[in-house]
């Protein structure tokens, strides 16, 4: 991995955010006070907002008062919390179905597929917009059914067709001769040619996941309480107009921050796939 | 061959059905109805609407009655609009959406695999890897991670309010179509036609002036020009290609956005896949015969890569909708995108149903012809898949 450029880049700028989301909560208790600072509700009545970088506030401050930094670090938290979560959901469902589906085929085979041609079908933004209606989008919720929603479609299909062309293969025929039940067979035989897609599964998956938080919260579909899709809605309604992009400040970072995040997401993602070719 | 086709169309039927029946319930599942969208409505008023609509039919009904109406050809008429049946609409709106989406689809792939074919190539020079090749991969991963949205504000920031070279909204120019003789869909299936044309009778020409001639002529290049200028000469004489131009003027900065951010997934595989056929035997063969480097790389490594980005295309291309749709949303290009948006606040079953059926087929369609044509090609794969990755 950390041969690969894509991967190191990735795992790079992923140990970077790391970092960034576990300084907040430090320099909140050290030398912010939650008043002025506090990602949510704090307000500087010192000066008017938004106002540009200043040394009280390196990035600024939004239209409602609010430290654009402290909003940027805090976002991070729910970024990878978005990110992973759905990854894993993605990355778990797509395993499970995948190899359940591939290696027992039949019936399990003809409901799994049937499942998954549908969710192929359906996608993911829409639906989480209709949702959005229907309940209200915190993060968990909205990653976990973006994970749901990913994971069944396509990664399922790609596992099964992989599973198959795996366990034709002689030593699964040798380990099953030996004895081996299914569930033994999948575990200690299978498995571990599927664990590389579903690691590029899950790292795509968090990258849509993030994408799509941020279109829904860009929209006003979500109850997030901060993110950074949340800053982009806030502050984008004055951006677009105004000759000199005001206020440039605000919107910048959390924009740049999607972007950095997702593609190390991304590339880890490509990373495996250049490296273990699981083609 | 034919049993399996059949197969594959009852089997497309069916999730057809099961897609429909679960987007319906999960539609019925918001609370509230239409009606209740609406706000400051007296209470009699509220109950004759919903008689009116139908929406006090038990649910099975209204799902019969949809379904029924799907497959007869008629997508019933929208709640928001009284007598606006819903194909009408989708007839005068999707033309907008593809005149964004299909350009930006063809011209990203194009574009990412073109790209590609170079940065993937054995022969590629130092200083090249250096200057174009890390930069462009860069931006391409950049750009394909971005959101879409930031690539509109950015481009109308630069182009259209600084620079001011290309309009930063609508799909026409108002005072420009006053009194036009024609709308704007129509204009657009023009262009439509023009481009098959142009593509077809190209194709054409270059079919009859034949390969062996091709290599001596420095015409085979350009053989495209033709068919060009006799289109050009059509749009030209016919007067409305100052119509056409504010169209195309219009689609330059959703059309930059929509490639931007999608051209950088297929430009990395083709890559991946140029390295990976590199190494296979033939490319010592085709060297030993003496051939170009640019002849191996066009001629022999660049096609074989491509089969394998072809199922990718596919799987990407609803990533591309729905960027294309977010793109509409910013621009405010009259197209789909807008529509399934209100729609979705309005609780316009109808509306959203259709699109969202619409869409499906299109799917099932390109998957069930991916499958047919693997099948067909390597017929070992009959029951298996051609999603894959």
């Amino acid at each position: 991995m950390w041969a690969h450029p894509f991967g190191r880049a990735g795992l790079l700028i992923v140990a970077f955010f790391g970092l960034v989301a576990l300084i907040h909560p430090l320099l909140m208790a050290t030398i912010w006070p939650p008043r002025v600072y506090h990602p949510t509700v704090g307000f500087d009545d010192t000066i008017s907002h938004p106002s540009p970088p200043s040394s009280r506030h390196l990035l600024g401050t939004d239209p409602m008062g609010r430290d654009v930094l402290s909003q940027l670090l805090y976002g991070a938290r729910t970024s990878f919390g978005i990110g992973l979560l759905a990854g894993i959901v993605a990355a778990l469902l797509a395993t499970i179905a995948g190899l359940a589906s591939g290696y027992w085929g039949g019936w399990v085979d003809a409901i799994l597929m049937g499942i998954s041609d549908v969710f192929v079908l359906m996608p993911p933004p829409v639906i989480l917009l209709i949702i959005g209606l229907l309940l209200d989008l915190h993060w968990p919720s909205l990653a976990v059914m973006y994970g749901v929603l990913a994971g069944m479609g396509v990664p399922t299909i790609v596992v099964r067709t992989h599973v198959r062309s795996v366990k034709v293969r002689p030593f699964v025929d040798a380990a099953r001769v030996a004895g081996g039940g299914g569930g033994h067979i999948i575990r200690y035989h299978l498995l571990s040619f599927i664990l590389p897609l579903s690691f590029l599964f899950l790292a795509f998956t968090a990258t849509g996941a993030v994408l799509t938080e941020a279109v829904l919260s860009f929209f006003g579909r979500t109850q997030m309480r901060l993110s950074w899709g949340t800053m982009i809605w806030l502050t984008q309604i004055t951006f677009r107009w105004s000759p000199r992009g005001e206020p440039w400040h605000a919107l910048l970072p959390p924009v740049l921050a999607i972007m950095l995040f997702c593609s190390a997401f991304y590339m880890l993602g490509r990373a495996v796939e250049e490296i273990s070719e699981p083609v | 061959m034919v049993p399996f086709i059949l197969r594959r169309l009852v089997r497309t039927l069916v999730l057809l059905l099961l897609y429909q029946f679960l987007l319906f319930l999960l539609i019925q599942a918001m609370p509230g109805d239409f009606v209740s969208t609406l706000i400051g409505l007296p209470s009699p008023l509220r109950r004759g609407l919903r008689t009116f609509l139908g929406l006090n039919d038990p649910l099975w009904k209204q799902y019969l009655r949809w379904l029924v109406g799907f497959f007869t050809g008629n997508l019933g008429t929208t709640f928001q609009f009284p007598h606006r049946p819903v194909g009408k609409i989708l007839l005068e709106l999707a033309p907008r959406t593809l005149f964004l989406f299909l350009p930006a689809a063809l011209l990203s792939f194009w574009l990412g695999i073109w790209l590609g074919k170079y940065l993937g190539s054995p022969f590629r020079r130092k200083g090249f890897r250096v200057l174009v090749e890390g930069p462009l991969i860069l931006l391409g991963v950049l750009s394909y991670n971005s959101f879409p949205i930031w690539l509109a504000f950015v481009l109308v920031q630069i182009f259209a309010i600084r620079l001011r070279w290309f309009p930063a909204e609508n799909i026409l120019s108002m005072n420009r179509w006053s009194g036009a003789p024609v709308t704007a869909n129509q204009i657009i299936t023009l262009l439509f036609l023009t481009v098959t044309f142009c593509g077809v009778s190209s194709a054409l020409l270059g079919h009859l002036t034949g390969r062996r001639g091709a290599r001596r002529f420095w015409v085979r290049p350009f053989i495209w020009l033709f068919p060009a200028c006799v289109a050009l000469l059509g749009w030209y004489l016919s007067g409305l290609a100052p119509l056409a131009l504010d169209l195309l003027w219009h689609l330059a900065l959703p059309l930059a956005t929509v490639v931007l951010f999608s051209f950088g997934e297929p430009l990395l595989l083709m890559r991946l896949f140029m390295r990976q056929q590199a190494a296979e035997d033939y490319v010592h063969v085709a060297r030993a015969k003496g051939l170009s480097l640019a002849r191996i790389r066009d001629r022999h490594l660049a096609p074989l890569a491509i089969i394998p980005l072809l199922t990718r295309f596919l799987i990407q291309l609803p990533f591309v909708l729905m960027g294309s749709l977010v793109v509409e949303v910013a621009f405010f290009w009259k197209g789909l995108g807008s529509l399934i948006l209100t729609a979705i606040d309005f609780q316009d079953i109808p509306v959203i149903m259709a699109i969202l059926s619409v869409v499906g087929v299109l799917m099932l369609v390109a998957h069930g012809t991916l499958d047919v044509i693997h099948a067909w090609l390597d017929p070992r794969v009959r029951d298996e898949r051609a999603i894959r990755i």
